[in-house]
């Protein structure tokens, strides 16, 4: 059976939710929230892209009231960005889809610590130059590994 | 993935004005006021979020029972030892009051709730199972067997949500247990989220706390009642010559430790549909004592 991805970015989304609102296991799942964005911009037109982060953004600032309105800001930001990366780069080698993981998640992360008016050099030196990065990297390791399972699921007849 | 799609698109303009409607309502959400965020954000945590926060209340359920059933045990025993040795103070202290010609002091209520982290964004945030139809209101005090967890922030019908001593916004009015020292404490962030700590501000020059002394709430402010266990003083933070002194303060609480917490009401009358708990001793000292 082929895999269209817009069932990965579901699948992705659901996964989310489910490990870190269903089960509580916080960071200690990878953002998948993110990567379904990140993996969808790469099929998607820009508008819908950015529509898809808005609203999944929209159900993570459900359980953030203090920061509402953040994730959504960030996620429909990146969203769009990203399905523009299909015009400036041509390919799909593992360098580039490690580095627009990695640039794609650490992004968000910083629009979301700007938006959410978590100024002052702590939480800056805390969340985004250490959290961040780490939380990318995780981040980076499965969408690699998500692309890995949907392009070897595509090939198959 | 498949990549390029080099396709002039007809509608090229739509690919810069959706984006941009799309950032601009986002931002138009981070400025409503509170109280449509939280229509917002209920109206999708009862609906197309529900499955996932019923699985998590369940979950939550399920790994107390399971795992913490030794720590519930030990904890119980702690608690029916304590009110057996203090079984005639309520009598004492209700012949007290009869003598002094004082009414008999309202009891306290509580709702008990599990402690539910969505794992999202903000990391200080807690969700509660209980809301208005429990009696739960804003502001009120989320307090564990070993003391103050945080605040109540915002409330739906049934479920709440919180934050607990580690946000940035957090403040307590806390005194030393004899009441002579006073001072407010707030969250001091770490660079990790291990590292958070509270810090008493604003304690009279002249006090010398040691390590190990204990800080309760001092009721100031009307916030929190008087008497829940904040945390210990951990050593001094700063001076401010001939003014005023800060300490750290070790908290009682470990916020990523509460499964379950219980919601102080105060004593004022409402609703209660939920499990709830009444303390009509003489003061609350300690936890939940």
């Amino acid at each position: 059976m082929r895999v269209g991805p817009g069932v990965v970015v579901a699948i992705l989304a659901t996964a989310h939710l489910t490990l870190r609102v269903g089960l509580g296991i916080g960071d200690v799942a990878p953002d998948l929230m993110t990567l379904a964005v990140l993996f969808g911009a790469r099929f998607m037109r820009t508008p819908s892209t950015a529509a898809l982060g808005f609203g999944l953004g929209l159900l993570q600032d459900a359980f953030s009231p203090l920061t509402f309105g953040a994730s959504a800001l960030a996620m429909a930001l990146v969203g769009a960005v990203a399905s523009r990366t299909r015009q400036l780069f041509v390919g799909n080698s593992f360098l580039f889809l490690a580095s627009y993981f990695f640039v794609g998640k650490w992004t968000l992360d910083f629009i979301w610590w700007l938006a959410s008016g978590s100024a002052g050099w702590a939480t800056f030196s805390d969340r985004i130059l250490v959290a961040a990065p780490l939380a990318a990297l995780y981040a980076t390791a499965t969408g690699l590994l998500v692309h890995f399972l949907f392009r070897e699921r595509r090939r198959r007849p | 993935m498949e990549g390029q799609d080099n396709v002039a698109s007809p509608s090229g303009r739509f690919d810069f004005l959706v984006p941009l409607v799309l950032v601009m309502a986002a931002a138009v959400l981070m400025k409503l006021p509170s109280d449509a965020q939280d229509v917002l954000g209920q109206s999708l945590r009862s609906t197309v979020l529900s499955p996932f926060v019923a699985m998590n209340v369940a979950y939550a359920r399920a790994r107390t029972l399971g795992r913490d059933f030794d720590r519930v045990r030990a904890q119980m025993d702690t608690l029916v030892s304590r009110v057996a040795a203090q079984r005639t103070l309520a009598e004492e202290n209700r012949q007290l009051r009869e003598l002094l010609g004082m009414s008999e002091r309202a009891p306290t209520r509580y709702v008990s709730t599990p402690v539910i982290r969505s794992g999202t964004t903000d990391q200080s945030v807690f969700r509660m199972a209980a809301g208005a139809e429990q009696g739960v209101r804003p502001f009120d005090a989320v307090v564990t067997e070993a003391g103050l967890l945080g605040q109540v922030q915002r409330v739906g019908p049934r479920t709440a949500l919180g934050f607990d001593w580690s946000h940035t916004d957090f403040r307590v009015s806390a005194m030393t247990a004899d009441g002579l020292v006073h001072g407010l404490v707030l969250a001091d962030r770490g660079q990790f989220r291990e590292q958070d700590r509270l810090v008493l501000s604003g304690a009279v020059y002249l006090s010398d706390l040691e390590p190990g002394t204990e800080l309760l709430t001092s009721g100031r402010g009307g916030t929190y009642a008087r008497g829940i266990r904040v945390g210990w003083v951990a050593g001094v933070a700063a001076t401010m010559a001939g003014w005023s002194k800060s300490y750290y303060v070790e908290p009682a609480v470990q916020p990523g430790e509460a499964a379950y917490a219980l919601v102080d009401l105060g004593d004022r009358a409402g609703p209660a549909t939920g499990p709830i708990a009444a303390d009509g001793g003489p003061a609350k000292t300690g936890g939940l004592r």
